[in-house]
This record gives structure tokens, sequence and C-alpha cells, in this order.
């Protein structure tokens, strides 16, 4: 089931996604003066990837099957390996090449970054089977846009890019990784709160027969 | 093709334009960037010196990358719909005209903006451009603040049309945005060949930084106004690209001829901008 399960996972767009992501951080190892905005650039893309994990173009027919939520997404977790491998690689040519960044609060954001990823696509997989798309894009945009607007970088350190910044990073990443896990649990282990996110989003009953992404227009 | 037959095919295009428009101006998207770069503009009204400079990232993220963002899901989610719109008398090349319509949305805002930085830029005095002729300062703003907002839009309609991968908007946007940082970061440093091309070929040409910001005033290469050429070039580039899809017979080689045209122009538009 295992091997069956992962054949379903969008590959081409996870890796695709990933690569992207890889490309951007060896940009920031090449040229150190911009590593900061490279690197939280492709751990976006690595949440990026990791929200398209739960895509399933057969969720009409997948979600009747008896295989209960709970083995489809932790099989399908496995997935998650690919962007933290990537990202782990670029932190270790990172740390390899020297640069001056708080790599132990780097690492958290990557694994903070990847982990809110997947929880958005696990709690939008409630409202429609293609998620990815949607929920990708959204937490591309909660991760880059506190850093592009004026004033808000003085208060939210999604990126920790130096070593001041690192303690409101890791508390920022600690908490948010604690909500994501307990996000989770709920969406997975207590289905029936499927039901009442569903019936929450508007249209969803269209949706589900459409197939049609959260989010679209 | 009769006079009466184009005007009722020239007649749904409007009308399928004004439709794709309606649609473009409620994008959670595109209302998305809309907010936050009015955000951006209040953020900065108080520090006027600082904040034209400001006001040409607003303008080519949150008008140009955001509204290639909201032109990517629109143009997508008139694709999922392919098997039903296709019954409409319109074939792909004339939609895809109408989803580039919607460019003018950002396109009109990035001109507001404009107004906007040239009143504070006049409030905080004008020390940094006035070795510009008026005429180069007024190719400079438009070519940093109103086209890129007009380019981000077109490219992301002919991504859509082109491109199925569910990531490519976000991804493209964060490219092209390290790509603009790196440029503007090597551009203070040194003035090689490289650095200018890739300064050039940048989304958004921040070639000016502020003298009060420390880093050094670097002059605009090359012409301003043919800078501005090789920019419109691109734009025509990415509707004829988006249009190409779908199209066949006469259409198809009048937009293969007008892609061959608008690219051969835009290089020697390009050229003329780093020779002169």
């Amino acid at each position: 089931m295992v091997r069956t399960l992962l054949r379903t996972v969008p590959w081409r767009a996870v890796i695709g996604t990933a690569v992207a992501a890889t490309v951007l951080g060896a940009g920031g190892l090449a040229f150190p003066a911009v590593v900061s905005v490279f690197f939280a650039f492709a751990f976006a893309l690595l949440a990026g990837s990791a929200a398209l994990l739960l895509d399933d173009p057969a969720s009409l027919v997948v979600d009747c099957t008896p295989t209960g939520v709970v083995p489809r997404t932790a099989i399908r977790s496995l997935g998650l390996l690919a962007p933290l491998a990537a990202g782990f690689a670029l932190v270790g040519a990172g740390v390899l090449r020297g640069i001056d960044v708080p790599w132990a609060a780097v690492s958290l954001a990557l694994v903070g970054g990847v982990i809110l990823g997947f929880t958005m696509a696990c709690v939008a997989r409630a409202m429609a089977g293609e998620p990815g798309a949607g929920a990708a894009t959204a937490v591309v945009l909660v991760l880059v846009i506190p850093g592009l607007l004026p004033f808000v970088p003085q208060w939210i350190h999604t990126f920790p890019s130096s070593v001041a910044y690192a303690p409101s990073s890791e508390r920022l990443w600690s908490f948010v990784i604690t909500v994501c896990v307990l996000a989770i649990v709920t969406m997975t282990v207590f289905p029936r709160l499927r039901w009442v996110a569903g019936w929450a989003a508007p249209g969803v009953g269209l949706r589900r027969q459409t197939g049609r992404s959260a989010g679209q227009p | 093709m009769t006079a009466p037959a184009a005007a009722v095919r020239s007649s749904a295009t409007f009308s399928l334009a004004r439709r794709e428009l309606r649609r473009f101006l409620i994008n959670p998207v595109f209302l998305l960037g809309v907010a936050l770069a009015a955000f951006g503009v209040l953020g900065n009204r108080d520090n006027p010196a600082d904040a034209v400079d400001a006001f040409v990232w607003l303008a080519a993220i949150f008008l140009g990358g955001f509204g290639m963002m909201a032109a990517y899901w629109q143009t997508r989610s008139m694709n999922r719909s392919a098997e039903v719109v296709d019954v409409a008398p319109i074939s792909l090349p004339a939609r895809a005209a109408a989803l580039c319509a919607c460019a003018f949305v950002p396109f009109l805002l990035a001109a507001a903006m404009l107004v906007v930085a040239v009143r504070l830029r006049a409030v905080a005095g004008d020390g940094a451009w006035s070795s510009y002729a008026l005429s180069d300062q007024a190719a400079t703003q438009i070519a940093r603040y109103v086209l890129p907002a007009l380019t981000g839009p077109l490219l992301g309609v002919a991504l859509g049309r082109w491109i199925r991968f569910p990531g490519i908007a976000f991804v493209a946007f964060l490219l092209l945005y390290g790509w603009a940082t790196l440029g503007y970061v090597l551009s203070a440093g040194r003035g090689d060949a490289l650095v200018l091309h890739m300064v050039l070929f940048a989304p958004v040409a921040y070639l000016l930084p502020s003298p009060d910001s420390g880093i050094p005033l670097i002059a605009w290469y090359g012409t301003p106004w043919l800078f501005v050429g090789w920019q419109l070039c691109l734009s025509t580039v990415a509707v004829l690209v988006a249009m190409l899809r779908g199209a066949d017979g006469i259409v198809r080689r009048r937009i293969v001829t007008g892609l061959i045209a608008s690219s051969a122009l835009g290089l020697v538009m390009y050229v003329l901008t780093v020779a002169l």
C-alpha cells in the first residue's frame, strides 16, 4: 500500500519546486551578499513543495475507500523528505562555506516552513481533492510577505538573517511547529472535524464534485 | 471574413475582456497585492526621501509580481473549464487577448503610484535626479514604476497558457525577484558588463539607489527611452506567446510573424540601450 500511495504523489511538481529552491539557494551560496534573501526564498519554495504533496486527482474515488485518512496522510508525509533533504543540503553547503548565519535557527525555520506548508495542504484537503496549488501559493506568500513590507521585518523574523534575530525566529517557529502538529493531528485523527472545515467553506460541494482546488477562482 | 461576422467576433472578444477584467478585479491574490502596495505607500509616506525608491519595489512586487500570479490563476481556471468554453464561438487567441486586457488594471494603479512618488519627490528635493534631462527622467520613472506592473500580468497569462506545472507562478515570481535583488546588490559594488546585462535583463530596473541609503549613486546605463522600448517589446512578446496557443491557419502565421518582428525589434532596442 505504501508504494501504491507514494506513486500517487505529484512528484514532478514536488521535485520541480524543490529543484527551483535549490537553484535559488545555490545562487545565495555563490553570492554571500544576498544569501539571507535567497535562502529565505528557497525555504519558502520548499514549504510550497511540501504543500503540493497531498494533491490527489482521484480524490473522489480515494475518499470513499476504506483506507483511512491517517495512513494516507502518514504515507504521503514521507514525501516531506524531498524538500527537507534539499533544504538541509543547502544548510550543509552554507556551513561548509563558512557563511555567518545562525544555522541552528535557520534549520528550525526550514523545518517549520515545510511543516507549515504540509499543514496548510492538510487543512485544505478537507475541502478539495487537489489543494496543492492554492495551499502552496498561500504558504509562499505567508513566508515572503513579512520581509517585503516596511516596518514588518522589525517585528517578525520568518528567516533569521543574523544572530540578533535568532531568538525571536526560534520562538516564532517553535510556536508554529506546535500549532501545525496539533492541526495535522486534529484534521487526520478526528475526521468529523474535516466535515466541519468542509462545511465552513462556501462552495465546497461544488469543488468536491468538480475536483477544483481550494482558493481557485 | 464578412464585415458583420468580424463585428460579432470583435464584440464577443470585448464582452469577454470585460468579464475577465471583472474577475481579475476580485481575484484574492491581486486584491492582496493592491492592499499591500497601499500599506507600503502609507508606511513610507512620512519619509519622502526614501519613499520614492521604496515605491519602485512596491509597484514591481505587489502590482507586477502579484498581478502575474493572479493572471496565471485566472488563465489556468479558464483552461480547466475548456470543454465548456470551447463551445463558445470565440477562438483561443481571442480568449488570450481578453485575458491580457486585465494587465491594464495594475498598469493604471502603478501609474497612479508614480504620480504619488513624483509628488513626494517634489517634497523631498530632487538632488539625485537633477543630472537627468526632463524627458529622460520621465522615461526612467516609467521604466521603473509602470512597465513592470504591465509586463508581470502579461507574463502570467503566457505562463498559464503554456505551462501546467502548478507552482510555476510563485516559482517565477521568486526567481525574478531574486534576480532583481542580485542585480541591485552587485551593481552597488561593481559596474562590469556582466552586472550591466544582469541589471538590464531584470524585471525591474532599479538603477538609481538613493544617496541617502549610503550606497553610491549609480547612473542609468544606456538610453532610458530605448529601455522603455525594450520593455514594451517584451510585453508584446508575452501577449503574442499567450495568443499562439491554439492558433491555427492564417492567424498562427500572423502571430508568428509578429513574434519574430517584436523579438527582433526588442533585440535592436536592447543593443541600442547599451550602446548609445
